[in-house]
């Protein structure tokens, strides 16, 4: 009986440790948790339920169930326009910077991997990784003043004559190239340390094997990136996607920059504010980032 | 130096700053005296002398003695005209900050807005903010502006010192929600080293310079030279500032840009607006005999331009003065009207103005009420460094003052028929809002059909203004 008694608050005092010990992992996670739910979960709600209002961030918000979606779906709309102008834009800037933005750290890490004289290598990897500690408003300003067509370096040092705010296309070029210039670093050191931990004996194998460079790199440095590669891609689309900083800062000929999160700002702190409208908007783009994201992940798990 | 050597001293400069700072606060709560604020004051934190008037008495400032008041002033003034408000706030702060305190707090008009907005959801807007007068009926519309008249008239600010018209924009049911401090035109500056021969200064401030009279002078100025930084221009064209122009044009055909019965229909597309919007277009078209654009392209830098020498004209806010107006090797600025449509136009400009308003908020109270009137007053009693940034005079006395005379924008207060102001209308920043988009898409050759391209803006202006 004794024994049996003994037995039991010993599981019992074994629970409670159990029990402790299961709860110690979140109250650790705690602190995280908490600012999550108020700065993401809370908002992202909040912005959810505001897009079903006409709030104007003056006004208390007036539930007006699907109108701001109809009005964004109603071709010819102000408001169809806009989303749908700047869509378009934000498609060309994510088509064409996130495979450079995943591309050209590539190539470097590679490079940079060749390099057997390690201080050499630290040397240039922290010259190419210094331009990613830069704001987006610094690089954005260096390039304003690289770029400006009278007074800029570029036309006077190369004697031409580029008008990069006067045509749609320029405007893109100088916006990715800022952007590729101040983000490559981070890239780059994610593929470096990556292609770092692919053990040497693989490519020695691979070179006995009479692998040569391309090879090597297509066949083994390659697939051992993919999630590194995978990571960088789903991350630059987002990043694609909510574009806004370098376009807005830069600006360019009207109506040809403007991306969808410029107009999402416009609509919510504009002359005329639409937090509702604004948070349609986003919603919609919330919806088309996931959409984007669920494919890339499904071809990447194919591959 | 060891590392223990450098902490040492990196905390024995903590701690002595510590002291400073401390000492500072105490002796500012001490308020053993108040300085004698009283009638002209002169000198300033510089040194220099400062002229700035100071009409608020030690009796003035007594209440604040045993409660100091800190006064959180927003406002969009980060251009160049910043320098003229950070001089008067920081004359003020020098002589009654231990009492009142300004903290001025600017930021680019865009975020001065958007932090504004943002500060509604918990009431924690900023106790004097500037904001502009064609956004205070939408502001007054929505119950976030609070009426000023008791504050104003405590401290003897009163209707009759100021221009009829400017001082009935902010009134709402017999109470003023706003106080205006200036008039902010639209402008046409000129370089008189590029005056063209046979050209002279008097024809570009006659009533009948048309903006064909211009394009001419534009030709006839314009010189083109292969080597790049040596390019001049007949005109260095503001291709983001064209909603101003516009709306100025607009009014000299007689327009309107929103319908006063209706406001939530918009008539700029009509065929004064049509006019207006042909006349500004033909600025960046005009070409020169051998072919040559005249005015510079979308994305060039007009200030720079200008102030390097190489444009006859630029137009701007009167609120760039600082940039723009000088008397050196490469310009010498004068300041007209914008130039008419055409013959049958009225030589007018659009001109919206700073004023001065307060938002409801958590802190709000008569005891820093009292203070927020010191201060306006105080700003409005030295107004004159206000325009010397590039404003027009609104209080009656200070359009016959000396020092604002030799401005070279006062004739525009003995002109002031023709300077137009915002309606008072709550759709109307929606609406004139949407123009310049389109204007600007017409100058830069994207949109080519003038009518068409106003009854779409129209069509954007009426989608967005019945949602208000």
């Amino acid at each position: 009986m004794i024994v049996r008694e003994i037995s039991a608050s010993n599981i019992n005092k074994a629970n409670k440790k159990k029990g402790i010990k299961a709860i110690i992992p979140y109250l650790f996670l705690l602190p995280h948790l908490i600012f999550f739910a108020i700065f993401v979960v809370y908002p992202f709600f909040y912005g959810i339920y505001i897009s079903f209002t006409n709030f104007n961030l003056m006004g208390n918000p007036e539930f007006i169930w699907f109108d701001n979606y109809v009005q964004i779906f109603t071709f010819g709309s102000k408001y169809s326009k806009d989303f749908f102008a700047g869509l378009g834009h934000t498609l060309i800037y994510t088509v064409t910077a996130v495979p450079l933005i995943v591309f050209v750290p590539l190539v470097l890490a590679v490079l940079l991997y060749a390099i057997k004289n390690v201080r050499i290598r630290n040397i240039f990897q922290s010259i190419l990784y210094s331009t990613s500690i830069l704001s987006v408003s610094t690089v954005v300003l260096i390039f304003t003043w690289l770029l400006d067509r009278d007074n800029g370096l570029f036309n006077n040092l190369f004697l031409v004559d580029i008008n990069f705010k006067g045509n749609a296309v320029l405007t893109w070029v100088a916006i990715i190239s800022l952007t590729l210039w101040s983000g490559v670093g981070g890239n780059m050191i994610i593929f470096l340390s990556s292609i770092s931990s692919i053990p040497k004996s693989q490519y020695e194998a691979a070179s006995l094997d009479g692998a040569n460079a391309f090879q090597r790199f297509f066949r083994l440095t390659l697939p051992s990136l993919r999630f590194p590669l995978t990571f960088s891609l789903i991350t630059g689309v987002i990043g694609g996607f909510n574009v806004f900083g370098q376009p807005y800062l830069f600006g360019g000929q009207v109506g040809s920059y403007e991306t969808v999160m410029m107009e999402i700002y416009g609509y919510a702190f504009g002359k005329s504010p639409m937090a509702g409208m604004a948070s349609a908007m986003s919603v919609l783009l919330g919806i088309i980032i996931l959409l984007v994201s669920i494919v890339q992940f499904r071809m990447m798990r194919e591959k | 130096m060891s590392y223990k050597k450098v902490m040492l001293l990196a905390l024995s400069v903590t701690m002595i700053s510590g002291c400073t700072v401390t000492s500072n606060l105490n002796s500012s709560s001490s308020h053993e005296s108040i300085p004698s604020g009283s009638g002209s004051a002169e000198g300033s934190t510089s040194g220099e002398s400062s002229g700035y008037i100071m009409n608020i008495t030690k009796e003035d400032v007594a209440p604040f003695v045993e409660s100091p008041v800190n006064i959180k002033f927003w406002n969009p003034i980060t251009g160049p005209d910043a320098g003229n408000l950070q001089n008067l706030v920081r004359f003020w702060n020098d002589t009654y900050g231990n009492y009142i305190k300004i903290s001025n707090d600017p930021l680019a008009e865009n975020d001065h807005y958007t932090r504004l907005l943002t500060s509604f959801a918990d009431n924690s807007t900023a106790d004097l903010t500037i904001i502009h007068s064609s956004r205070v009926p939408i502001f007054q519309k929505q119950g976030k502006l609070r009426p000023m008249t008791n504050m104003l008239s405590k401290v003897g600010i009163a209707k009759e010192q100021y221009l009829e018209s400017i001082w009935n924009a902010s009134v709402y049911g017999g109470d003023v929600y706003a106080l205006a401090w200036d008039i902010i035109p639209t402008v046409f500056y000129y370089n008189r080293y590029l005056l063209p021969e046979g050209y002279t200064e008097e024809m570009i401030h006659s009533d009948d310079f048309t903006v064909e009279t211009m394009r001419e002078m534009m030709k006839a100025a314009y010189v083109h030279n292969p080597v790049l930084s040596k390019r001049t221009y007949g005109m260095a064209f503001n291709y983001a500032f064209t909603e101003n122009p516009f709306i100025s044009m607009l009014y000299q055909m007689g327009g309107k840009p929103v319908e006063e019965a209706n406001p939530t229909v918009p008539t700029f597309n009509g065929a004064e607006g049509v006019a207006a919007a042909e006349a500004l277009r033909s600025i960046p078209f005009t070409q020169t005999s051998d072919g040559y654009k005249a005015a510079s392209e979308s994305g060039s830098n007009h200030l720079n331009i200008f102030r390097q020498g190489r444009a006859l004209f630029t137009i701007d806010g009167l609120w760039s003065t600082n940039s723009l107006v000088a008397k050196n090797e490469q310009i010498d600025t004068g300041v007209a009207f914008l130039p008419k449509v055409d013959e049958t136009a009225t030589r007018s400009t659009y001109g919206d103005s700073h004023v001065f308003a307060t938002f409801t908020n958590n802190s709000q109270s008569d005891h820093k009420d009292n203070a927020i009137g010191l201060v306006m007053k105080f700003l409005v009693d030295n107004s004159i460094e206000w325009y010397k940034g590039g404003k027009v005079a609104v209080r009656n006395a200070d359009i016959e003052n000396a020092t604002y005379k030799a401005m070279p924008w006062a004739f525009i207060s003995q002109k002031l028929d023709k300077v137009v102001l915002p309606q008072k209308l709550y759709t109307y920043s929606t609406i004139t809002g949407t123009t310049g988009e389109y204007i600007s898409k017409l100058c830069e050759g994207t949109l080519t059909d003038v009518q068409a391209a106003l009854n779409e803006c129209a069509s954007d202006a009426e989608d967005l203004a019945k949602n208000l």
